[in-house]
This record gives structure tokens, C-alpha cells and sequence, in this order.
């Protein structure tokens, strides 16, 4: 199976950040996509990179979804909230050197489209999710392989293949969290 | 989810072909048509938790909707029949059938019309159905809760059967 659970790092979740992003409207992706990713790509490169954004654009578009003005799911990166998981980094992490992260914030009939992360990389590549909600019926994390369920808040899950095709949907009632790692992300500097 | 058998070689490509480029009912949308049509108290959920009675959560195929018959072969007694056809970014929310628990010997029956595809997805209370083959047909409790998803690339078709004593 392409996802294998590392562990439950509940305590490592400050109950603050979890009200902040459910308190939080957030950008709404796709609808919100590019003026986000320019703001964040300035607060945090001091550049937007408009080549590398219209890749990125194609490869949503060529997707089978209406995708303009449309809203799948919320996304927040550092600079949309007021802390920084580059001060508190997650005890989980099987590797010294830098990440990025992000939230994701799936309301009921939300989900993320299959899809594929970059596939240029050139050394060993870490990614991970964890659940920063219980499970409810209805939620569920996808691969090309498999579907997790039934997770609590602070479960971990490393991607075996960081670059397998994945997504998210929640057809339930309640509000679902999740956080993203990963050391392969040059439109957030790391590469 | 009891796996019944597998009975790809019963389904016609023309009726594919036949959902595929008809629209059928918008659910939930077009319930508001139908007078006859209550919402159960796990539906009316759906609603307090954000969904909206304007969207459109799968197209539903009914028998005066299709040109050709249902009978399926592995020969419930008395039946009912509708097809799920679920685009790209579709999904029907966790709900129960819940008359199906005051019904006498009450059976469903699922049955996907194409093989399983990256991002689609049936859950059945704390069970995931992934991976499976075109025409295999599962039996389940439908009063149990249950949902479907189709976040992948192509459309998604099942075929629902209810039997009743």
C-alpha cells in the first residue's frame, strides 16, 4: 500500500491552530488559486513565479472539473494564518532539513480531484498527511491503491510514493482538517 | 458487503451508452418536482450540515427514464431498480435508506457497470469499496449509512437493486 501510518501525534496539535483554521474562511481553491499563490509566493520567495504558475495552472485545468470560480476545498499556507509550523516542527518528521506545509480544510460536499504532485525530483522526497480531526463517516483519503478511513486527530501517514496519485473528499456532516509536509515544492522554495 | 457474484457479461454497452448521454434526475434538485418524495431524517441532515437542496449530487435513472428493461439475474423476488450516474466531483452524502429497516426481507444490491477507477469510491459504514470489476454485484444494508464518491476523471455508473418480500 502506498500510505504507511507512522503514529499518533495528537499532542503535537495546538488545540488553538485547529480553531484558528476552522474559524478561518480561508482561500477557496480553484476560485481563490491565483491571487493566493501570488501572495504566498511573494511573503514567502519574495517572487511570483508566473512560468512555473501556469504550468501548474494547465495541469488543473486539464482536469475533468469545471475549475473556473469553482471551490473544491479551503488551503492555508503560512502567511493565512498566525502560526508557523516551521517553529514547532512536527515531531514526526524522518528527516533534519527544511519542509513545506500546508492546511487543508474540506466542508461537507468538499473534496481535492485525484491528482499528481510534481514529478520533477531529483533527490529522496518525504511526504506526509495527518488528520487534525477525528474521522466521520463520509471522509476519506485516497491513493491509486488506497482509501483511508476511520483515522483519529493526529494520525500520520507517510506517502510510500510521494508523487502517487492521491486526493480527498468528504461527504460527510462535519468539518474535516488535514496538514500536508512535504520536501518537494519549489513554488514554496523547497526543493 | 456480501459479494454476490459477477454478471459483467448481463449488462449491455447500449444501456452505458444510454446513461452516459442522458441526463435523468438532478438530486437533489429535481426531488422538489416530485410531491411523492419525502426526505428520511438522515436526508434532511444533509441540509443543517451545508449541502444545499440546489445541488446537484448525482444524476438518478429511474425505470420510465430508460428505454430498455431491468431483471436482474441473480433473481430477487420483487424489485425495484435505479442507476447512479455520478460525474467527475459528484458523491451522494452518508445517509441511510431507513425504510429499508420496516421492510419485510428487505435486500439491496450494488452493482458498478465499469471497472473500479482512481477516485471513485463506495463506503459502507466503516468499510471502503475500491477495486472492483465491472458487473460484480454486492449485497448490503442499505439502512446501515453508506455514501459514494467520484473525485477521478471519468463518470461513474451503478446500478442499485432493492428486493422486497
Amino acid at each position: 500500500m502506498s500510505l504507511k501510518y507512522l503514529g499518533n501525534y495528537a499532542d503535537w496539535i495546538k488545540p488553538e491552530w485547529l480553531r484558528e483554521v476552522l474559524d478561518t474562511p480561508g482561500p477557496q481553491i480553484p476560485k481563490d488559486y491565483r491571487v493566493h499563490e501570488e501572495m504566498v509566493q511573494k511573503a514567502i520567495l519574495g517572487n511570483f513565479d508566473e512560468d512555473n504558475w501556469e504550468e501548474e495552472h494547465k495541469d488543473w485545468q486539464q482536469m475533468s472539473y469545471e475549475y473556473e470560480n469553482n471551490v473544491f476545498f479551503v488551503m492555508f499556507d503560512a502567511p493565512d494564518v498566525s502560526f508557523n509550523l516551521l517553529e514547532d516542527r512536527p515531531p514526526f518528521l524522518e528527516f533534519d532539513g527544511p519542509f513545506a506545509w500546508w492546511i487543508t480544510k474540506l466542508e461537507p460536499g468538499k473534496f481535492t480531484p485525484m491528482h499528481r504532485d510534481s514529478y520533477s525530483v531529483t533527490k529522496p522526497t518525504y511526504k506526509y498527511w495527518m488528520a487534525w480531526t477525528d474521522w466521520e463517516p463520509g471522509q476519506v483519503l485516497m491513493t491509486e491503491d488506497d482509501a483511508i478511513i476511520k483515522y483519529k486527530a493526529g494520525d500520520v501517514y507517510k506517502f510510500e510514493d510521494p508523487f502517487i496519485l492521491h486526493g480527498a473528499a468528504n461527504a460527510g456532516q462535519l468539518t474535516r482538517v488535514a496538514l500536508q509536509i512535504t520536501t518537494w515544492r519549489p513554488n514554496r522554495g523547497i526543493v | 458487503m456480501n459479494f454476490i457474484g459477477n454478471y459483467a457479461t448481463w449488462i449491455e454497452q447500449e444501456w452505458i451508452d444510454e446513461i452516459l448521454s442522458n441526463d435523468g434526475w438532478t438530486v437533489p434538485r429535481d426531488l422538489s418536482k416530485d410531491p411523492q418524495v419525502q426526505l428520511n431524517e438522515d436526508e434532511r441532515k444533509w441540509f443543517s450540515s451545508g449541502y444545499k437542496m440546489s445541488d446537484h449530487f448525482f444524476s438518478a435513472f429511474y425505470k420510465d427514464d430508460c428505454s430498455f428493461e431491468i431483471t436482474p439475474p441473480w433473481s430477487p423476488q420483487s424489485w425495484d431498480w435505479w442507476i447512479v450516474k455520478m460525474m467527475p466531483g459528484q458523491f451522494i452524502p452518508v445517509h441511510g435508506d431507513l425504510a429499508m429497516a420496516t421492510r419485510k426481507n428487505a435486500k439491496s444490491y450494488w452493482m458498478p457497470w465499469q471497472d473500479w477507477k482512481d477516485g471513485h469510491i463506495f463506503m459502507y459504514e466503516d468499510q471502503t469499496v475500491i477495486n472492483y470489476k465491472k458487473g460484480d454485484v454486492y449485497e448490503y444494508d442499505a439502512s446501515i449509512k453508506h455514501c459514494a464518491i467520484n473525485i477521478g476523471s471519468v463518470p461513474r455508473i451503478v446500478l442499485q437493486v432493492r428486493s422486497y418480500e
